[in-house]
């Protein structure tokens, strides 16, 4: 019979999170972060077309 | 916080009318300026390599007791002409014991192989250099052509008031005017060189509109977070001497005075990590210290102690980069941050909502991009 080993220590939960956009899921979050958006100060909201349209996931 | 100070050195043949007239285009953006005249200085002295020597000698020192007097880790500078070669002589001789902040070189004479890749990127003599120069300037052509032919007597000289520098470098600066060796030095280009050397200050354009849309970034924070504003915060920062700092006055609800003191390692924790990768990042208070590693203790005592989380975003031109949206060309980092409790949405990481709040806040960044990069370039707001 085979001693049973000790189970690891459980391995810690990401610590720094990082936040990954990818491309595949872009319409979507386009679509949340502009219904977010709505409410928003004019300048914000144009701030943030900017951006999008210049990186090229405007739609 | 010192003011920053900037020496102005002039050329030969002149006892430089400019350093008088630029002192209130220097003192309206907050700097110190100290003007070196070191007296009128002759064709014939300039060709000869004894008298070109002890001129730099005697920048050398007058730098050196100018930032033992101050306290000054480094300083600015304005120069035209021999100045612009005496500025960086000094600065060679010194190999590394001297520093510049940020310079403005006018009709420059400086060899344009000069190894701006080790003064600005690698060793950080220099922070950023704005070269003023003229397609029609024949002093700095003759300046060259001196160097290449009046040898073992001429000075390593070329012609980069002309001529670009042969190094391409984010931080250095290629501006080109009308005109020849006099025109560089235009009283209508005061206004931007001050605000070049003011950098990372913000002149008061650019500040109100970054303050307006920090204010504007926090309320929608708090309201998505289902937050009490009070509790949010938001603050800028920026590299500056190898370390990130806060931009004076870029800030919203910053009520802890000695948070704006606050230095942050380049790659460190969220902060560190969304400047060096361009992505954002957050991280959350554990006890005593922090999800992901705490400051060192003279920066951790800086800290508001309500603190509980932070969200950072990097500051740059938000672009595809094998499929994921990077900040690339990042100027720096704005932090939303939150005091007395974690918002339950920040404590699920992959929350979709949370992702998604987070995008719309880190892409509404780019009218700051904007003026950070405006700011930086001594540009003002066009569309103020």
């Amino acid at each position: 019979m085979t001693p049973e080993r000790p189970s690891p220590a459980p391995a810690p939960a990401e610590e720094l999170v990082q936040f990954l956009f990818g491309a595949a899921s872009a319409a979507a979050l386009l679509q949340g972060a502009r219904a977010l958006l709505e409410d928003a100060p004019r300048e914000l909201a144009e701030s943030f077309e900017q951006a999008v349209r210049a990186a090229g996931l405007a739609s | 916080m010192s003011s920053k100070i900037v020496v102005t050195l002039h050329g030969i043949r002149t006892r430089g009318q400019w350093q008088k007239q630029i002192t209130p285009y220097l003192a309206r953006h907050g700097l110190v300026p100290y003007h070196l005249d070191y007296g009128w200085f002759g064709v014939l002295s300039f060709v000869l390599p004894w008298t070109r020597a002890r001129r730099v000698q005697w920048l050398r020192r007058e730098l050196r007791d100018l930032m033992d007097r101050t306290g000054a880790r480094r300083v600015s500078i304005i120069a035209h002409s021999f100045g612009t070669w005496l500025a960086m002589e000094a600065l060679e001789a010194e190999n590394g014991n001297l520093r510049y902040d940020r310079i403005v070189l006018t009709g420059s004479i400086v060899r344009r192989a000069f190894p701006w890749q080790a003064a600005l990127a690698r060793d950080r003599w220099v922070q950023a250099v704005r070269n003023e120069r003229a397609a029609g300037d024949w002093v700095v052509r003759a300046a060259e052509l001196f160097s290449r032919v009046g040898r073992p007597l001429a000075p390593r000289a070329g012609a980069s008031g002309a001529e670009p520098f042969e190094a391409r470098l984010p931080g250095l600066q290629e501006r080109v005017v009308e005109g020849g060796h006099g025109e560089v030095l235009n009283i209508a280009n005061y206004e931007k060189w001050a605000r070049f050397l003011a950098y990372p200050q913000l002149p008061p354009d650019h500040l109100r509109r970054v303050r307006t849309l920090l204010q504007q970034i926090r309320a929608v924070a708090a309201d998505r977070l289902e937050v009490d504003a009070g509790l949010v915060r938001a603050n800028l920062f920026v590299p500056n001497a190898n370390v990130l700092r806060m931009v004076r006055g870029a800030w919203d609800n910053m009520r802890w005075a000695p948070e704006h003191e606050l230095e942050l390692e380049l790659d460190h924790g969220s902060t560190g990590r969304a400047y060096t990768d361009g992505t954002p990042f957050s991280i959350r208070r554990r006890g005593a210290g922090w999800t992901a590693g705490t400051l060192p203790g003279p920066q951790q005592e800086r800290l508001e102690p309500r603190l509980q989380w932070v969200l950072s975003l990097p500051i740059g031109r938000i672009v595809r980069h094998e499929d994921i949206a990077v900040a690339s060309e990042v100027v720096g980092v704005l932090n939303v941050d939150g005091l007395d409790t974690v918002p339950a949405l920040m404590q699920t990481p992959g929350n979709p909502a949370l992702k998604t709040l987070v995008f719309a806040l880190w892409a509404a960044t780019e009218r700051i991009r904007e003026s950070l990069a405006l700011a930086n370039l001594g540009e003002p707001l066009h569309d103020a």
